[in-house]
C-alpha cells in the first residue's frame, strides 16, 4: 500500500470508528497510523516535531510563550492492523501564556491483539490554559491500552482534561496521570468509562496539590456491565497552604460486573481541605422507578442513566 | 365513571402496617385530592397505585385489574406519577428528559417549562443536583403535562414551591385536568382543595372519608390537623 492509500484507508476507518474526518483536517494536527507519521501540519505558534527510535514514537508538541488558538489541534493515534504494539512517548510544553485545546483520538478498530502505550509529559507555563479532551475507541474485541501522563502544571495555569472510550469493547485499558500543581493552578480531571464483556479498567489518578492555594477535580464516571472489572484509585493530596481538592467517584454495576474504588485524600498543611465522595453499586432504584413510570423499560431506563452518566 | 378503584389495598414493611385495607375510588375527570396530615402513609399509596411499591389488594384501572402488571406497563395505560422530591438525573438535558414521554419539538418544550415557572432556557439545562428540589418538581409537572396521561398522581406538588407559585402550580393542575386528564393529588395542606371537585381524608392508612371538598376540609381542621391518627 502506498502512502496515498494508507492515509486514505486510516481516514475511512477513522470515519468508522465514529469520529469526524472534516475535524480532523480542519485543524493543525499529527496523524499517525502505527509508529508512522502520516501527516503533520502546525500553525503559527505551535510546533509538531517527531523522530523516530527504534520502535518507538517520540513527538514533541511545543507551544509558544503567548499562543492563543481558537482552533484546537487534533492529535490522531491509529492502529488498523490486528495485532502491534503503538508505542510513542509526547512532550507537550506550553510556554507561559498559551491558551489551546488538544483533541485526542486514539482508535484501534480492528484489534485482536493491539497495544497501545502512550507515556506523556506535559509542562503547562504560567498563566496558561490546556484543555484536553482524549477519545478512545476499540474495535469489537479491545486493545490493551496504556495512557500515562505525568503533568507540571506551572503558576496560574489551568487544566481540564474529559478522558471517554467510545462504543465498543475496551479490553485492557491501564490510566495513570500524576499532576503536580503549582501556585494557584488549578486542574479538573474527568474520566467516563464503559466497561463490557470481560474489560479490565484500571484508573490511577493522583493530584498533588503543591502550590499555595492550588486546587483540583478529580471525577470519575464508570459504569461495568457484563463481567467487566474496574478499580479506581484516586489521590488527592493538600500540600501548600490553602489548596483545595475533591474527589468525586461514581461506579455503577450491571450483570455480573465489578467495581472498587480506593480513594487516597491526604493533607500536610492544616489550611488545606480536601473533600471524597464515592457511590458504588447498582444503579439508583429511584431513577429506575421514575423512568419506568414514564413508559420506559428497566433495560431503556438502564440504558439512558448510564448514558448520561458517561456524558 | 370510575377510572381508578382501590380495593382493600394493604403494605406493610418492616412488621408495620403502613397502608391496612385501603378503598378507593376515583371518578373520571376529577381533581381528587388525599387530604391526609405526615405519615398516614400518602405517599405509599402513590407508590402502590403506580406498581413501585408491594401491596395486596386490587387496583383497577378502566375495569382492568393491573395488579400485577409492571410499572412501565401500567405507565403505558396512562397512568403518570410525580414524586413529592422527583430524582436528579447526570447527564441528561431538561429538554431530553421531556422529550422521553412525548412528542414536543423544543418550543413547545419551552413553552411548557415557562408555564411551570422556569426560563425557556432551562430546557439546555441538565436535570442534574444543581437544580432545587422545588425547580425539579416543575420539571417533573412539565413532563407529565407534556404527555397528557388519563392519571396522574401528584405526590404534594406544593411542597418545596414558594407561596408566590402555588396559585401558578393550582392552575396548571386545573389546566391539565381540563385537558383530560384525571389527577390524584396527594397532599396535607387543606389549602389546595380548593382546585378539587372531590376529596378524600386519609388516617392510619386508611381512606376514612370520601365526599366534597369542603366537607373533608372542615373533617380535617376539625379530627386531623395537628394529631397523627
Amino acid at each position: 500500500m502506498n502512502f496515498e492509500e494508507e492515509f486514505k484507508e486510516f481516514i475511512k476507518e477513522y470515519e468508522k470508528s465514529g469520529f469526524v474526518s472534516q475535524e480532523l483536517l480542519k485543524y493543525p494536527r499529527l496523524i499517525v497510523n502505527e509508529n508512522k507519521v502520516l501527516d503533520i501540519q502546525n500553525v503559527k505558534g505551535v510546533s509538531i516535531r517527531t523522530k523516530k527510535i527504534g520502535k518507538k514514537l517520540k513527538v514533541c508538541v511545543n507551544v509558544k510563550k503567548g499562543t492563543k488558538l481558537k482552533m484546537p489541534i487534533h492529535m490522531c493515534f491509529g492502529v488498523l492492523k490486528e495485532k502491534m504494539t503503538q508505542d510513542i512517548d509526547v512532550k507537550l510544553t506550553l510556554e507561559d501564556n498559551v491558551d489551546i485545546k488538544i483533541l485526542s483520538h486514539c482508535f484501534f478498530p480492528k484489534s485482536k491483539n493491539v497495544t497501545h502505550i502512550m507515556n506523556g509529559n506535559f509542562v503547562i507555563g504560567k498563566n496558561s490554559r490546556l484543555i484536553y479532551d482524549e477519545e478512545h475507541f476499540h474495535g469489537k474485541k479491545g486493545a490493551k491500552v496504556y495512557p500515562h501522563i505525568r503533568m507540571k502544571l506551572k503558576e496560574n495555569s489551568y487544566f481540564k482534561s474529559a478522558f471517554a472510550t467510545k462504543q465498543g469493547v475496551i479490553g485492557t485499558l491501564d490510566i495513570n496521570y500524576k499532576l503536580n500543581l503549582g501556585k494557584n493552578a488549578a486542574a479538573d480531571v474527568f474520566t467516563k468509562v464503559l466497561g463490557r464483556k470481560d474489560d479490565k479498567i484500571i484508573i490511577v489518578e493522583e493530584m498533588n496539590l503543591i502550590g499555595n492555594n492550588s486546587k483540583g477535580l478529580l471525577k470519575s464516571r464508570v459504569a461495568a456491565t457484563q463481567k467487566a472489572r474496574c478499580i479506581v484509585k484516586s489521590v488527592m493530596k493538600g500540600i501548600g497552604k490553602n489548596t483545595k481538592g475533591h474527589v468525586d467517584c461514581t461506579e455503577i454495576i450491571e450483570d455480573k460486573g465489578m467495581v472498587s474504588a480506593i480513594p487516597i485524600v491526604e493533607v500536610k498543611e492544616k489550611t488545606a481541605s480536601i473533600t471524597h465522595e464515592a457511590s458504588l453499586g447498582r444503579i439508583n432504584k429511584k431513577q429506575l422507578e421514575t423512568l419506568m413510570s414514564k413508559g420506559l423499560s428497566e433495560e431503556e431506563a438502564t440504558e439512558i442513566i448510564i448514558n448520561g452518566m458517561l456524558r | 365513571m370510575n377510572l381508578l378503584s382501590l380495593k382493600d389495598i394493604s403494605v406493610k414493611k418492616n412488621g408495620n402496617t403502613i397502608l391496612d385495607g385501603l378503598n378507593l375510588s376515583v371518578q373520571k375527570g376529577d381533581i381528587h385530592v388525599i387530604l391526609g396530615v405526615n405519615g398516614v402513609g400518602k405517599s405509599t399509596l402513590a407508590l402502590a397505585i403506580m406498581g413501585i411499591t408491594k401491596y395486596t389488594g386490587k387496583i383497577i384501572l378502566e375495569n382492568r385489574d393491573i395488579s400485577k402488571l409492571s410499572i412501565t406497563k401500567r405507565a403505558k395505560l396512562g397512568i403518570r406519577f410525580m414524586r413529592q422530591t422527583p430524582p436528579s438525573f447526570e447527564g441528561i438535558k431538561i429538554r431530553e428528559y421531556i422529550k422521553i414521554d412525548s412528542n414536543l419539538g423544543i418550543e413547545e418544550i419551552k413553552k411548557t417549562l415557562k408555564k411551570v415557572g422556569l426560563p425557556e432556557s432551562y430546557s439546555e439545562r441538565f436535570l442534574d443536583d444543581t437544580l432545587s428540589g422545588g425547580e425539579r418538581k416543575r420539571v417533573e409537572l412539565a413532563a407529565i403535562i407534556a404527555s397528557h396521561p388519563k392519571l396522574a398522581i401528584l405526590d404534594e406538588p406544593d411542597s418545596g414551591i414558594d407561596i408566590i407559585s402555588i396559585n401558578k402550580i393550582k392552575s396548571l393542575i386545573k389546566e391539565l385536568n381540563k385537558n383530560g386528564t384525571t389527577v390524584v393529588l396527594i397532599t396535607h395542606r387543606e389549602e389546595i382543595t380548593s382546585i378539587a371537585t372531590k376529596a378524600s381524608l386519609m388516617c392510619s392508612g386508611k381512606i376514612v372519608k370520601s365526599g366534597t371538598p369542603r366537607d373533608i376540609n372542615k373533617l380535617f381542621k376539625k379530627d386531623c390537623k395537628g394529631a397523627k391518627l
